[in-house]
C-alpha cells in the first residue's frame, strides 16, 4: 500500500511499477494465492474462446476501473466508497456487455451471463478497495493489468486443460490425432463439467503454491 | 465543504449516479443499431448456413454482402393459425395499431415485424386482463430460399425445451417437402461436449437426405436413436432415425419430439402445397 511515487523523480517503469504489473502473475496471483474470481473462472473455461474474451474483458474493466478509482480517491468520501466502487465498476461492466453484443453477438450469446456476473468478481472490488483508492493512476493502472492478466492466465490454462482433455480440441481446432481415437482413448467427460473444473482449478492452486512457495501463514 | 458530512455524501453520490447513466444511455444509444445488425445477421446467418452454405462460406463474406444476400435470395411466408397466408401488410397493420411508427417498421424484415409483434401479445393480453391465445392469431413464419426466384427449400423454425433451457433451430427441406436439406440449432444452452454436441456438424450432418414422410405419405418426422441407428435398422427405415448423442439423452429425446412438434405445426400447409404440386 506504499507505493509513494514522486513524481518527475522516478523513472516510468521503476521496481514499484514493474511489481505492479508482475506480483498478481505469479507471487500473489488473484485466483491462485488469493483465491478470487473463482466462480467466472468455473464458468467460462469450458472453451478457450470464451475465456479469452472473459480475461480480456476483466482486464479492460479492472484497469479502467482502477484508474477512475485513483483519481476519484481523494474525493471519495469513506462512509460510501465501496458503492460508489460498485457504480464504477458495474457501468463499466454494462459498457463491456453493449460492446460485446454490438460486435461480437455470438461471443456475446456464449458468455451470456457471465459478462454481467464480473460486477461480482471479487478481484475487481479488492483492487479498487485495496490498491487504486489509495495509490495514483499510473500504478493503479498497472496494477489492474497485472490483476487482470493473473487471472486471464489462469482462466486461459483451465480452458486449455478443460478443452483439449474434454472435447479434445483448442480454440475449436482438433488436436488430439484421430489415430488415439481409434486406439481406444476417450474424451473426459468429466472435465467439460464443473467437477472437472474444481478438480483442474484445484491442481493448478497446488502445482503453483508448491513451487512458488507461497502458503497461507497457519 | 466536510468530506464526511452528509450534504457532500448526497452530492458527491448523486454526481456520481447521474455521471454513470448518462453514460450508459449514452452508450446503449450509440450502439443500438450496431446491435441490431448484429441480431439480424445472426438469424441470417443461420437460414444460409441450414440451406446448404458452409461456415467458411459465410464467413468470407461481409456482413453487408450477407444482408443484401438475404434480401436477394429468400422469402418470409407468414402464416396464421389456419394456415392462411398473411400479408405483411396486415401484420405491419396490426403492428402499427399498437403504436409503432411507420418509418421504424419499414427498416424490418418480416421475421423482425413477426416478433416485436408476439413480443407485444403478452403486454396486449395482460392490458386487457386475457390470456394471452385470446389475443394470438397464432402467427408462424417459414421462409423460402429461392435464388435465382427458383425455390431451393423451404426453412423451418424449431424450438423447445432440452436439458437446461430453451433450444433454437432450424430445419430446410427441399422442395418435396419431405427430404431435409439440413439441421442447424443457433442458440441452446445444453452442457458443451454433451447435450451442446446437437449444434456440431457430426450431429446436424445427419440429418440431410433423411425423410419426414412414410412411404404412404402421412407424416413420421425424424427420431433420435439412441446408439447407433445403423446396428438396429437397415434400408429405407434409415430415413428416419440419426444417431443420438451419447451422454446426452434427454437433450436428444427433446430434439426429436420439439423437431416433430414443430413441422407438424406446418403439415396442414405443406399438404396443400404437395397436392398442388411445387409452387
Amino acid at each position: 500500500m506504499t507505493t509513494a511515487v514522486k513524481e518527475n523523480k522516478q523513472p516510468l517503469f521503476g521496481k514499484k511499477e514493474r511489481e505492479a504489473v508482475k506480483d498478481p502473475l505469479w507471487d500473489n496471483n488473484p485466483i491462485t494465492l488469493q483465491v478470487l474470481g473463482i466462480c467466472s473462472a468455473l464458468a467460462v473455461t469450458t472453451q478457450m474462446q470464451t475465456a479469452l474474451v472473459m480475461a480480456i474483458s476483466v482486464t479492460v474493466v479492472i484497469s479502467f476501473s482502477n484508474v477512475i478509482i485513483s483519481l476519484l480517491r481523494n474525493l471519495i468520501p469513506s462512509k460510501i466508497r465501496i458503492i460508489v466502487m460498485l457504480t464504477v465498476i458495474s457501468s463499466l461492466v454494462i459498457l463491456v456487455d453493449q460492446v460485446l453484443q454490438a460486435f461480437m453477438y455470438d461471443m456475446s450469446k456464449q458468455l451470456s451471463v457471465f459478462v454481467g456476473l464480473i460486477i461480482t468478481n471479487c478481484i475487481l472490488l479488492g483492487r479498487a478497495e485495496g490498491f487504486a483508492s489509495t495509490n495514483k493512476p499510473f500504478p493503479s493502472l498497472l496494477d489492474g493489468l497485472g490483476n487482470g492478466m493473473g487471472y486471464g492466465i489462469i482462466l486461459l490454462l483451465v480452458a486449455a486443460l478443460r478443452e483439449i482433455l474434454g472435447v479434445g480440441t483448442f480454440f475449436g481446432v482438433q488436436v488430439v490425432p484421430d489415430a488415439l481415437y481409434e486406439m481406444g482413448y476417450k474424451n473426459i467427460g468429466l472435465m467439460i463439467l464443473p467437477p472437472g473444473a474444481f478438480i483442474i482449478l484445484g491442481m493448478i492452486i497446488w502445482v503453483q503454491r508448491t513451487i512458488s512457495k507461497k502458503y497461507e501463514a497457519h | 465543504m466536510q468530506k464526511n458530512s452528509n450534504s457532500y455524501i448526497f452530492i458527491f453520490a448523486i454526481t456520481v449516479s447521474v455521471a454513470a447513466s448518462v453514460l450508459l444511455a449514452l452508450a446503449s444509444t450509440a450502439l443500438k443499431p450496431r446491435k441490431q445488425i448484429a441480431v439480424k445477421l445472426d438469424v441470417v446467418k443461420n437460414i444460409l448456413s441450414v440451406s446448404g452454405l458452409s461456415d467458411e462460406q459465410i464467413k468470407s463474406k461481409k456482413d453487408t454482402d450477407i444482408l443484401a444476400m438475404y434480401e436477394k435470395d429468400f422469402a418470409t411466408v407468414l402464416l396464421d393459425r389456419d394456415n392462411r397466408q398473411v400479408k405483411r401488410e396486415d401484420l405491419e397493420k396490426n403492428l402499427l395499431t399498437i403504436g409503432y411508427k411507420k418509418e421504424d417498421l419499414d427498416q424490418l424484415y418480416t421475421f423482425e415485424l413477426i416478433s416485436l409483434f408476439n413480443k407485444k401479445l403478452g403486454i396486449m393480453a395482460g392490458k386487457a386482463g386475457k390470456s394471452k391465445t385470446d389475443f394470438d392469431p397464432g402467427y408462424k413464419s417459414l421462409f423460402l430460399y429461392q435464388p435465382g426466384g427458383e425455390l431451393k427449400s423451404y426453412i423451418i423454425p424449431i424450438e423447445g425445451n432440452g436439458l437446461w433451457g430453451m433450444m433454437y433451430g432450424y430445419i430446410a427441406l427441399q422442395p418435396d417437402l419431405n427430404t431435409v436439406t439440413g439441421v442447424r440449432f443457433y442458440k441452446h444452452q445444453e452442457t458443451p461436449g454433451l447435450g451442446g454436441e446437437a449444434e456440431k456438424p457430426w450431429f446436424t450432418g445427419q440429418y440431410v437426405g433423411k425423410k419426414i414422410l412414410s412411404d404412404d405419405g402421412s407424416f413420421r418426422s425424424i427420431d433420435v436413436f439412441k446408439g447407433k441407428s445403423a446396428d438396429v435398422y437397415s434400408g429405407d427405415e434409415l430415413n428416419y432415425y440419426v444417431d443420438g448423442i451419447s451422454g446426452a439423452t434427454i437433450t436428444s429425446k427433446a430434439i426429436a419430439n420439439f423437431m416433430k412438434e414443430d413441422l407438424e405445426k406446418f403439415e396442414e400447409y405443406f399438404r396443400q402445397i404437395r397436392k398442388g404440386g411445387n409452387q
